[in-house]
């Protein structure tokens, strides 16, 4: 696999926190690559490391084949970044904000620029500061995709906008990633708002990657079950630890099977609780499975305290 | 470097209207020496309150726009905009001080030069003094640029600003006390020109640590780093004012040999002169101290030249094998008690400058000098405590005092009594603007100019009224009017913020006729003329005086 973004055993720790712990991870080339995880997870640590924004406490991290803490400007010409966090400088029009941008980038094309200016809906005279949120994310968007960067870096871009914002956002990350193969990494802890966009899932939990593999893969092993048992029939004593969200409620068993495989998933749930009067299997959206992982770790985690 | 002209480009945008206020404020500050000196009541109050407002406003306008310039792309943490673009923070640090050098540092040296200019300063002196000012830019845009680069916004910058202050007041406080205590054990006084030195180096480190500093931040993002170099810097430069040993000054304010061979002088107490007196701060008797005043004889002096003692420090061994008692006086000799009677702005004079004037313009009467002048005053050989004293009064001691001198030169200058009639000597300048006779007075307003830079030993000069058909003179009052002297602020260089290498100021001159003196009247007026007596410094030297047979209870207690 050919990544354009590889992390192995980055760490950082702020004081006694540790915000993100060992984490390896590698972004395929041209995937668009959803980085999930609940507030706090460390997404935002892990992206300002791999921006060379925040040093690393220990591990290495890579972007576009070149190590993070010698980024420099030949390799931030065919990157693109937008963040919540991010400051503009406000007291710009968006006019000025695409003048004083365009000269830092060869590759800067006027006819995109106009083009999402007019998607974007941007009126160019008026000043950053008097803008909405959205329309502030609007102007970041444009001033990083502009120059039709070779990797696009997303932190929460879209928390608190309207569904009509969002849509705009994202056909335009399309209109520019769609034509040829470009990377994006968004990193979110909304599911909803790049269910449409991702192809490459990770899921990320207290600084730890829980898991990394292409969306299809993960709706194709993860599965809601609901079994009907015998009356008084007893569960094992130990469930597969596959099995998230176990409950039951009288007579009916309901868990999510994160290692379920089509042919053969149904069989195997059968031996482990014999004698089931009936069993129902579904696929699960993205969303349905992150939530579902994110209730599992907040159970774990309780248990844990 | 088009990028670096790009990024200033859009700071200059952005702050165009901050450094137009600057700028305004700038040239005002100048454009107000300039302004009509006849005004009165209110309005000369107004020019009072805003010319000691002016460097304050203009050290905020400064901070503010540093502030500005550096938190729009802030070196500190990880939000700015500029992060994720294609800008290096060696690109950012070089456009951030084009910057300042193209829109403060060059407008303020035009200014300043301009100003220079046409208050008669030569090109000669302008090309010393520019360097100075340039230092004193750098030295507060450099020093601002400390808390703005290593902060995110204006309050915090204040705050780590003050921060920086008190724990620079502190370092410098305690390895002054820790050293000076060390000095003091080993009797060891640097020379004045090797403390003007340390000055001048202390504040080069400083411009240095806070260069480094702003230029690693910008470079590597370390905050913390930068704070701790920013501390250690400080403290470093501390120690380095104190214990600086280049005396770089003595090369440029040596004395000429043509002038006086130092060597050929030979100095000594004379010892009937000495007494002591009760010690005094001011104007407020300090009951617990004595202080040893004396004269000391030089010899090989030629007659135009003026020697006066600038620094004692005396050691007096009581008892052999006990410690020494060791004292340093700093211008032992031009310290004058001004008597209750004098106003608070008068400049005083003491008896003995008036008979080296009177000497000086051919052995004159000056008619006043009972009115104007204290009692002589002899220098300060050394500082004892009441207790010491008394401990040590019937002992045998060894005294010595190591004392720097400082050779002066008077000049004389007759001005013709009337308006427009002008003084020119280089770049010092003074011109009547307006003679106002009385039945029993008369006074004179001048405009003058005096410039003086760090290379200069400095002068003084004092004005007095010849009658040279009647060999008599009056010494009179001074009043002088500056709008950047009323208050404290305006003294201290770095608070102030004002390069102090010209002084503007207007002087009433009041000559008033003597009580019971009929010989004085409109017609004496008529036929006196003005004199100026300008005391330049020509240099330092040094000898030590001795005295084996020193019992202080044979001195008489005054």
């Amino acid at each position: 696999m050919n990544a354009v973004i590889e992390t192995r055993g980055l760490t950082r720790r702020f004081r006694k926190t540790v915000a993100v712990n060992d984490l390896s991870l590698e972004v395929p080339a041209g995937s668009i690559f959803a980085l999930l995880g609940p507030n706090g997870a460390g997404k935002t640590t892990l992206i300002k490391m791999v921006m060379n924004m925040v040093r690393p406490s220990s591990g290495r991290a890579t972007i576009l084949g070149t190590d993070s803490l010698r980024l420099g400007p030949p390799h931030l010409e065919r990157i693109g970044y937008v963040s919540e966090n991010q400051e503009l400088p406000e007291w710009m029009t968006v006019q000025e904000l695409i003048d004083y941008c365009r000269p830092f980038y060869p590759a800067w094309d006027d006819d995109l620029c106009r083009r999402l200016i007019r998607q974007f809906n941007l009126p160019l005279a008026r000043k950053l500061n008097t803008f909405s949120r959205g329309m502030k994310v609007k102007a970041a968007l444009l001033s990083s995709l502009s120059y039709r960067p070779e990797l696009m870096i997303l932190d929460e871009p879209f928390t608190g906008l309207d569904a009509l914002v969002r849509d705009e956002l994202i056909r335009g990350l399309l209109e520019v990633t769609g034509r040829q193969e470009r990377t994006i990494f968004i990193a979110s802890h909304d599911i909803d708002e790049v269910e449409r966009l991702a192809d490459w899932v990770g899921v990320i939990h207290k600084g730890e990657m829980q898991m990394s593999e292409p969306a299809a893969s993960l709706r194709g092993r993860f599965r809601q079950c609901e079994a009907t048992l015998e009356p008084g029939q007893e569960l094992p004593e130990t469930l597969p630890e596959s099995w998230l969200l176990v409950e039951r409620s009288a007579q009916v068993l309901r868990f999510v099977d994160s290692r379920f495989r089509d042919g053969t998933g149904a069989e195997s749930i059968q031996e482990i609780l014999p004698g089931i009067k009936d069993l129902s299997v579904s696929p699960m959206s993205l969303k349905e499975i992150f939530l579902a992982l994110a209730r599992n770790w907040r159970l774990y985690g309780e248990e844990e305290s | 470097m088009r990028l670096v002209l790009h990024i200033l480009r859009k700071d200059f945008r952005h702050l165009r209207l901050y450094l137009a206020g600057w700028l305004s404020l700038v040239i005002l500050m100048r454009v107000i020496v300039g302004i009509d000196p006849h005004l009165t009541g209110g309005y000369q109050a107004l020019l009072y309150f805003f010319g000691n407002l002016s460097p304050v406003l203009k050290l905020s306008f400064l901070a503010l726009i540093v502030s500005r310039l550096a938190h729009n792309d802030s070196p500190v943490g990880s939000m700015a905009f500029w992060l994720s673009r294609p800008v290096s923070g060696g690109r950012l640090l070089a456009s951030k001080s084009l910057f300042l050098v193209t829109t403060l540092i060059l407008p303020t040296l035009l200014v300043e030069a301009l100003f220079l200019f046409c208050h008669g300063v030569t090109g000669h002196d302008l090309v010393r003094s520019l360097p100075e000012v340039l230092f004193w830019e750098l030295l507060a845009i450099s020093v601002l640029a400390i808390p703005a680069s290593l902060t995110r916004d204006l309050p915090r910058m204040v705050s780590f600003g003050l921060l920086l202050l008190v724990a620079m007041v502190l370092s410098y406080g305690t390895v002054a006390f820790l050293l000076s205590d060390s000095r003091y054990e080993r009797g060891f006084f640097p020379p004045l020109t090797l403390q003007t030195s340390g000055w001048i180096g202390f504040s080069l480190c400083i411009l240095a640590i806070a260069m480094a500093v702003v230029a690693y931040q910008y470079l590597t993002r370390r905050t913390r780093i930068s704070m701790t170099c920013v501390f250690l810097g400080m403290f470093i430069c501390c120690m380095l004012g104190q214990l600086w040993t280049w005396d770089f000054m003595a090369a440029v304010q040596r004395l000429d040999r043509n002038t006086l061979d130092a060597e050929q002088i030979s100095a000594q107490v004379d010892e009937r002169t000495l007494s002591f007196r009760r010690g005094s701060f001011g104007t407020a008797t300090r009951l617990d101290w004595l202080v040893l005043q004396g004269k000391i004889l030089l010899g090989n002096i030629s007659p135009e030249l003026v020697v006066v003692p600038e620094r004692i420090v005396s050691h007096a061994s009581f008892m052999p094998k006990r410690r020494p008692f060791i004292d340093e006086h700093r211008n032992p000799y031009v310290r004058v008690v001004a008597p209750s009677r004098l106003a608070r702005m008068e400049p005083t004079v003491h008896q003995g400058m008036v008979n080296s004037m009177a000497e000086f313009l051919g052995g004159i009467r000056f008619l006043d000098a009972e009115r104007h002048a204290v009692a002589e005053y002899l220098p300060e050989l050394m500082e004892i405590s009441e207790e010491q004293y008394r401990r040590h009064a019937g002992s045998g001691a060894v005294f010595s005092a190591d004392v720097e001198f400082m050779v002066q030169r008077n000049e004389i200058t007759t001005i013709r009594l009337e308006t427009g009639a002008r003084y020119d000597a280089g770049s010092d300048h003074a011109e009547i603007l307006r003679l106002t006779t009385g039945n029993e007075s008369l006074e004179i307003e001048l405009n003058e100019s005096e410039h003086w830079s760090v290379h200069d030993l400095g002068h003084s000069r004092r004005y007095v009224l010849h009658n040279q058909s009647k060999g008599e003179g009056l010494l009179g009052q001074e009043f002088s009017f500056n709008p950047f002297e009323f208050l404290l602020w305006s003294f201290v260089p770095p608070m102030a913020y004002f390069p102090p290498v010209l002084e503007v100021k207007r002087v009433t001159l009041s000559f008033d006729l003597p009580p019971g003196n009929s010989s004085v009247d409109s017609d004496w007026f008529r036929d006196a003329e003005l004199v100026r007596i300008d005391t330049r410094n020509l240099g330092r030297f040094s000898r030590s005086v001795r005295l084996e047979d020193f019992v202080m209870e044979q001195i008489p207690v005054l």
